[in-house]
């Protein structure tokens, strides 16, 4: 079976918007990690749903970040809140991976070299993500307009 | 009405059939600095396509020079690749959000590969050029790359053991890659020898790789010149220069390979050896100076036996047998060496 090539993230790359997660989180293509403990299991409706029909979780949320604080200022990476709908909140914290992760997609085959034949699958790495945002406790109950 | 949950982005998931397809693979800090510093190009490799269901027997990364198997490790966490999207808020301004738009409920994981080695593969899957002759036994002909292809290891890595193994491509007919038998080198070696004798090129000052790439070129005889420079190229160090150890070492394995499959006395493999070596070489024979693993000594180390006799004894038969042996003897051949590969 013919080798498969992984190419390296492009220079070129791009995020697509302005990336409201912290410096540190963002990464030049704007993929980043979010990790949960446990699944999301959602009972919306159609007329409920976001455009493209996704599913509105919440609100991504980290209370102690400072943009104007110097980069070595770490404390911020131990708290983040995920509001999930009006009454539950998950809390979690930034986490350095010991690995980085390469997050490896099947690239779109050029019209010209697709006439390498069939079977010439090509692989590449989008992006290299450092550090995700995991969630690994339990969802607490908050008040919908209580301080949490 | 300010609440906790007014701050922050909006976070949301595209439902899954809207999602795209993401792997996510560790990268070592080897392998980090090769795809960002020095932008790398890996290469995924697997074994070739055993005939139950159709599975591949192992997958790995491999980077110019070095194997990574490949581990698939699962989470039971809900893993989301997100990216930045914005909305309208209620007042019609652009929010700028996170959307999840792939979940991974796996990733994959590397480890180096301890100790490569592309022969047992190459074994398994050449035909063999024996001194009588040629025994065809794939169709259609493989390339050394289709060759390379089916072996999960890197590709410096297969060229490190088709070098050492001295395999050689015919483009010619017969067309393939080829595995000499240690006999068909013994006659080789013995051939250069007389050879660089009777030109008069066997002296220290005169034997080097470009003396023997001229004795090939004049070379008479029915063995093909792809085998003599295969062989050279087995016995000569990086830059082409001769490698008296790797030639002497060469010969005396090849000579315990025909010789010593049922054991033989160490004194005339030792004598054996000499005679096929030029004359400035000849006090680098011994028994040491054979790898420990290639060979068992018995009988108050007087008997010298090759080492795993047994698949040697295999290996010989297979080489008289026909065609269509060598083609049922062929998976066979390859599990045994996918189980050694381990």
């Amino acid at each position: 079976m013919p080798a498969i090539a992984l190419y390296p993230p492009a220079a070129s790359r791009t995020s697509s918007g302005p990336n409201p997660l912290p410096q540190l989180l963002q990464t030049p293509s704007g993929l980043a990690i979010v990790e949960i403990q446990g699944t999301v299991n959602s009972t919306l409706s159609a007329p409920q749903l976001g455009p493209d029909a996704c599913i509105p979780l919440g609100k991504l949320s980290f209370p102690l970040y400072d943009p104007s604080a110097p980069a070595q200022e770490t404390a911020w990476q131990k708290l983040v809140y995920l509001y999930v709908g009006r009454h539950q909140r998950l809390t979690g914290e930034v986490k350095k991976l010991a690995k980085p992760l390469a997050v490896v997609r099947k690239r779109e085959v050029e019209a010209s070299s697709a006439d390498e034949g069939e079977g010439t699958e090509v692989m590449e790495i989008a992006e290299i993500v450092y550090y995700k945002v995991l969630f690994a406790h339990r969802p607490e109950p908050v008040g919908g307009g209580v301080e949490g | 009405m300010s609440t906790q949950a007014d701050e922050g982005s909006s976070f949301s998931l595209l439902p899954e059939e809207g999602r795209q397809h993401f792997r996510l693979l560790e990268l070592p800090p080897e392998l980090l600095r090769l795809v960002v510093s020095e932008r790398t190009i890996l290469h995924f490799k697997s074994g070739p396509k055993t005939s139950e269901a159709g599975s591949n027997s192992e997958a790995v990364l491999c980077t110019p020079d070095k194997t990574f198997h490949i581990r698939q490790v699962n989470t039971s966490n809900s893993v989301y690749i997100c990216q930045p999207t914005s909305h309208n808020d209620d007042d019609e301004n652009l929010q700028p959000g996170m959307q999840a738009i792939a979940q991974s409920s796996w990733t994959l994981e590397l480890s180096e590969v301890a100790s490569p080695s592309a022969a047992h593969y190459l074994k398994a899957a050449l035909s063999t050029y024996s001194s009588t002759g040629i025994y065809q036994s794939k169709d259609p002909p493989a390339s050394q790359q289709q060759l390379f292809d089916d072996i999960p290891l890197s590709q410096a890595e297969c060229e490190a053991a088709w070098r050492d193994l001295a395999c050689f491509e015919l483009k010619k007919k017969p067309k393939g890659c080829f595995l000499p038998t240690a006999s068909a080198k013994v006659q080789v070696w013995r051939s250069i020898l007389s050879s660089a004798v009777a030109f008069g090129v066997d002296k220290p000052a005169r034997f080097s790789a470009h003396q023997v790439e001229r004795i090939f070129d004049r070379n008479e005889e029915d063995s093909p010149n792809e085998l003599g420079h295969a062989m050279l190229a087995s016995v000569c160090d990086h830059e082409g220069m001769l490698d008296p150890g790797k030639w002497v070492r060469a010969v005396g394995l090849d000579l315990l390979a025909v010789e010593g499959v049922r054991g033989l006395p160490a004194s005339e493999l030792l004598k054996k050896w000499r005679d096929a070596l030029p004359e400035q070489w000849r006090k680098r024979v011994q028994v040491e100076a054979l790898a420990r693993s290639e060979y068992t000594l018995s009988d108050d180390r007087k008997m010298i036996t090759l080492a795993g006799a047994e698949s040697g004894v295999a290996v010989a038969a297979a080489e008289t047998k026909s065609t269509l042996g060598a083609k049922r003897k062929w998976h066979e051949k390859f599990r045994e060496s996918k189980k050694a590969a381990k």
